[in-house]
């Protein structure tokens, strides 16, 4: 277990910054999730902790010892990469030996180890099979076996299940997790893909245009985003723009597109502020109520067997809003609406 | 409604049949003849001339009379056996030698540095120069009058012999220095196309970069190594320009000897059984070859 920093890293390719002044840290055993589109920064920032980059400014300290002057070869990181780069002239067993061979472990003591890591990621008796013998999903065990067996400081995944079907996809993003619980090693995780951010971390770091825009938990960062980009990436979510037209204690009136809607919110607002209020698709209700009733005609209505997904136009503004079961209105027809009175304020527009 | 074909032919549509198959037949032939043709006509047709001759057979101006005579007179005599054995250790020493050096230099050139693109330019020069041009550039390098040789006797030092030595040491660095870039072209486009992620990943997990080298790098690369090498040994040992210009007297390389033999000596014959001797030898080395990149077919990319 090992606690992670990185303290103001810039990165820069010709004149485009890759990262600017980052700054993020992972606690021991903490399983970090840095998500964000393709493109901002969020690989860079794993390979410059894993030593295959060099910064260009900034420090990376690993249990508070400064690490970006050691070569890869010298950090006690393990990285699970995209593409698995599994060595294909070597076996499974050799693949997964071959940062113990690289660290002089005994033979007898490797061949344990390896055995003990294949057992863990269930591939035990494939050790003499070539990864082009092996589907995606076992070659990405063979990657995690070959990371974890070294017994790294801090494990690395470079967006390691994209490669993999949706049913897959989902079954090892549990097993990841089981293993992380169960090695309690400290992880940074990298991915574009919000629903391993938020099944797998314990934290999330929003990283948009070289620049981390959040910190939070999960559940925070998916209700209550302080910025445009993770509402807008983490899920989906209704962005309505809005301007604070009175004040009452903690609630509020905000003139919108579709209207005036009451708002709570903890934060102190002033008359005239300009925000973003966000509402998850999930927390709008079709049927009659008392506040933040709006009325509105459907668009779209998409079965997805657990929910269904609709797109009902309010005034200019179209909203998404998801009812469990089946469809129970149709493409046309006039519905009332409720919004919660405790969306998400954003302070940008 | 679709009606199945008659599984029955009639005699009308059997002649069709078999008319067109004897049309593509021709057709595929007349495709091949450009290919094989040319194959025929210019190595096989030679090749067996050659071997007739050194067996008595298709000799100019004599009579023909099979016989293994020439064989048996390359094997009893020592300046042949000498010769094929001075050829095989100029190929060895040049290839070994060779691929040490384009070994390192391709690795390096996959590493990006100030320069790197005027190196990679620079490096390909000696691939146009002809053989003989080069073997004259090392000649007024390192012979004993050469530029080497004074400079260091201005030092009161004595020059090495490099050039018409027992070994040809003169002969394997012109060869070196000629085939060394031929064989960073084909090595270090392999090594280009191993995937960044892989050698990546052996420095994330604790390979210094020799190790990445040594354990990824080149076996991923062997593909490129092996053909490189095979190429570059069957040129040398062949190789007759350099050796005549550079050699000692005694042992003079196979082709060489052959050259004798033809020319000075009119002995076709003999020739032809030595010209034979190193065909043979060159396939027996290409067939290994293809033995080892069959045996490695799954991991050789």
């Amino acid at each position: 277990m090992a606690q992670v920093e990185l303290r103001g890293v810039t990165k820069a390719y010709g004149a485009a910054a890759a990262v600017q002044d980052v700054h993020l840290e992972a606690q021991d055993g903490e399983f970090l999730t840095i998500l964000g589109p393709s493109g901002c920064g969020k690989t860079t920032t794993l390979r410059i902790i894993a030593g295959l980059l060099d910064p260009d400014a900034g420090e990376v300290l690993i249990d508070g010892r400064p690490v970006h002057h050691l070569p890869a070869h010298r950090r006690e990181t393990a990285m699970v990469f995209q593409s698995y780069a599994l060595f294909p002239h070597m076996t499974v067993a050799e693949n997964v030996a071959f940062g113990l061979r690289m660290r002089r472990v005994p033979a007898e003591e490797q061949r344990l180890r390896v055995d003990e890591a294949l057992r863990m990621v269930e591939l035990s008796g494939l050790g003499d099979r070539y990864p082009r013998a092996l589907s995606g999903g076992q070659q990405q065990r063979v990657a995690v076996a070959r990371a974890v067996v070294t017994r790294p400081k801090v494990l690395l995944f470079d967006e390691p299940l994209s490669n993999l079907d949706a049913k897959l996809r989902e079954r090892l993003r549990l097993e990841l997790r089981t293993l992380q619980q169960r090695l309690r090693v400290t992880t940074i995780y990298v991915t574009h893909d919000q629903a391993e951010a938020l099944v797998l971390s314990d934290r999330i770091v929003v990283m948009n245009r070289g620049r981390v825009v959040e910190v939070g938990a999960p559940q925070e960062v998916y209700r209550r985003p302080r910025a445009r980009i993770t509402a807008e990436f983490l899920g989906v979510a209704n962005l309505i723009e809005a301007t604070v037209a009175g004040t009452e204690g903690n609630r509020y009136i905000a003139q919108t597109a579709v209207g005036r809607l009451e708002v709570v919110c903890t934060d102190r607002l002033a008359r005239g502020d300009a925000v973003t209020l966000s509402f998850r698709p999930e927390d709008i209700r079709v049927g009659p109520g008392q506040v933040n009733c709006l009325s509105g005609a459907v668009q779209q209505a998409a079965y997805l067997g657990s929910i269904t997904d609709y797109v009902i136009r309010v005034s200019d503004v179209l909203l998404r809003v998801q009812e469990p079961g089946a469809p129970a209105h149709r493409v046309g027809e006039t519905v009332s609406l409720v919004l919660p009175e405790g969306p998400a304020v954003i302070r940008e527009r | 409604m679709i009606q199945a074909p008659s599984a029955v032919l009639s005699p009308l549509d059997r002649s069709r049949r078999a008319a067109r198959r004897r049309r593509e037949q021709w057709v595929n032939l007349l495709l091949l003849l450009p290919g094989v043709g040319f194959l025929a006509l210019f190595l096989v047709v030679p090749l067996a001339q050659v071997f007739l001759r050194s067996v008595g057979l298709a000799a100019v101006g004599q009579a023909a009379r099979f016989t293994w005579d020439y064989y048996r007179q390359f094997w009893t005599e020592a300046q042949y056996r000498d010769g094929f054995f001075f050829s095989l250790w100029l190929g060895v020493a040049s290839t070994v030698i060779s691929l040490a050096a384009a070994l390192v230099f391709s690795a390096l050139m996959q590493v990006r540095f100030p320069g790197r693109l005027l190196v990679s330019v620079l490096y390909k020069v000696p691939l146009v120069v002809p053989s003989l041009v080069a073997a004259f550039l090392i000649l007024s390098l390192i012979a004993p009058g050469g530029i080497l040789a004074r400079l260091v006797f201005h030092w009161g030092w004595n020059w090495p012999k490099f050039v018409y030595d027992r070994w040809g040491w003169g002969v394997i660095l012109v060869l070196v220095w000629h085939n060394v870039p031929f064989m960073m072209v084909i090595i270090s486009a392999v090594m280009a196309g191993i995937p960044r992620d892989i050698l990546d990943a052996a420095s994330n997990l604790g390979a210094s970069p020799w190790a990445v080298f040594r354990h990824v790098t080149v076996p991923l690369s062997l593909s490129g190594i092996s053909a490189a090498a095979l190429l570059v040994f069957i040129q040398v040992f062949g190789a007759f320009a350099v050796p005549s210009l550079l050699e000692s007297a005694y042992p003079l390389a196979l082709p060489v000897i052959m050259q004798t033999e033809m020319m000075d000596r009119a002995n076709w014959a003999l020739a032809s059984a030595l010209g034979s001797v190193l065909t043979l030898a060159s396939a027996v080395i290409l067939f290994l070859y293809y033995r080892l990149v069959q045996g490695r077919g799954g991991i050789v990319r």
